[in-house]
């Protein structure tokens, strides 16, 4: 250590003082050594067999993963056959579900990459929250708009032609 | 055993202090202030554009764009009744009728772009969650192949 240290000192370039003045790298590798389980744990290092490892979960870990699959997968047929055959009652129905979920799925995967709960203890719990209830309240303004308006493809197509509309009126006015 | 090795350390770095005090900090110091300005990982800025990890974040910020969109119109059509507000097909698509056409044809083309590009890179995505292309000349081959699409895509959905 010392050695290291000694060293480092006299050989320290400009580009290396600089380096540390920006704080941003500090290349004394003695500082970050590996830490051997007895110097974390002194003499009761934990035997790995009494461990508690987490329960099996059907929602987590790699069945996550292959759930996500599973809805994205649904998810082509559904736009394909909406963008491609048109309005459909049962397939706006679907979509009101499933899409959704897609979208709840791929927001979980941003809050828990920029609000990690274990540094965002507070926001990231409520954020977390607010994404179910927004889930929730988007499944139930799906299924007002399939079943009190036009449903979802017809009600996207129309608001997506809403300028073609005005170039119609324009034409025959 | 570590406790000795810091003090060790200190020590080391103060007489170094002691010895050249304007242009050598501790070492401690140092690590602490590496901490304190740790950029957000991963730290994009430092890394040459290139097109896997573009096209990656440009498919995230894509989805979240067009579904969050998607997410919050539609939430906001299930509370419309009880603040009074009309969010029937008529209603928008007469509201949308009066807004100046470059404006319109401009905020079609963001959210085509963003649907078709999201669409395709995410087929692209379930194509090598079954183990294909995943060499450099797929991940190239696919991504031209996905940005062709969306753009004729973009194109058609904005113009037709």
């Amino acid at each position: 250590m010392a050695l290291v240290f000694g060293r480092r000192a006299a050989g320290a370039s400009g580009l290396q003082r600089a380096r540390q003045a920006a704080g941003l790298r500090t290349s004394a590798t003695g500082l970050f050594r590996a830490t051997g389980a007895r110097q974390l744990f002194g003499d009761e290092v934990p035997n790995p067999q009494t461990v508690p490892q987490p329960a099996a979960n059907r929602m987590k870990g790699s069945y996550h993963w292959m759930n996500e699959r599973a809805v994205s997968v649904i998810t082509v047929p559904l736009l394909a056959t909406a963008f491609v055959f048109g309005p459909h009652a049962i397939n706006d129905m679907l979509m009101g579900v499933v899409l959704p979920i897609h979208a709840y799925m791929g927001f979980q995967q941003v809050l828990a990459d920029y609000f990690d709960l274990r540094r965002w203890p507070a926001v990231g719990r409520a954020l977390k929250y607010a994404l179910v209830a927004v889930t929730g309240l988007a499944m139930f303004g799906a299924w007002r708009i399939n079943t009190t308006d036009v449903g979802l493809t017809s009600y996207f197509s129309r608001i997506w032609n809403a300028n073609k509309r005005k170039d119609d009126s324009a034409t025959t006015n | 055993m570590f406790a000795a090795r810091k003090a060790e350390a200190k020590t080391e770095a103060e007489t170094e202090l002691k010895a050249e005090p304007e242009t050598v900090e501790p070492q401690s110091v140092v690590a602490a202030r590496a901490l304190k300005h740790r950029p957000v990982s991963p730290h994009l800025s430092i890394y040459q554009p290139q097109m896997s990890w573009v096209m990656s974040g440009l498919h995230r910020n894509m989805g979240v764009l067009v579904g969050g969109g998607a997410y919050l119109w539609a939430a906001a059509y299930g509370l419309a009744p009880l603040v009074g507000a009309d969010l029937s097909s008529v209603a928008v698509a007469g509201a949308l009728a009066t807004v100046p056409a470059p404006l319109l044809l401009a905020a079609k083309a963001l959210v085509a772009g963003s649907l078709s590009f999201h669409s395709f890179n995410g087929i692209r995505h379930l194509w090598w969650d079954t183990g294909r292309s995943v060499t450099n000349q797929g991940v190239f081959n696919t991504g031209y192949a996905v940005i062709a699409a969306s753009v004729l895509a973009t194109g058609y959905l904005t113009f037709f």
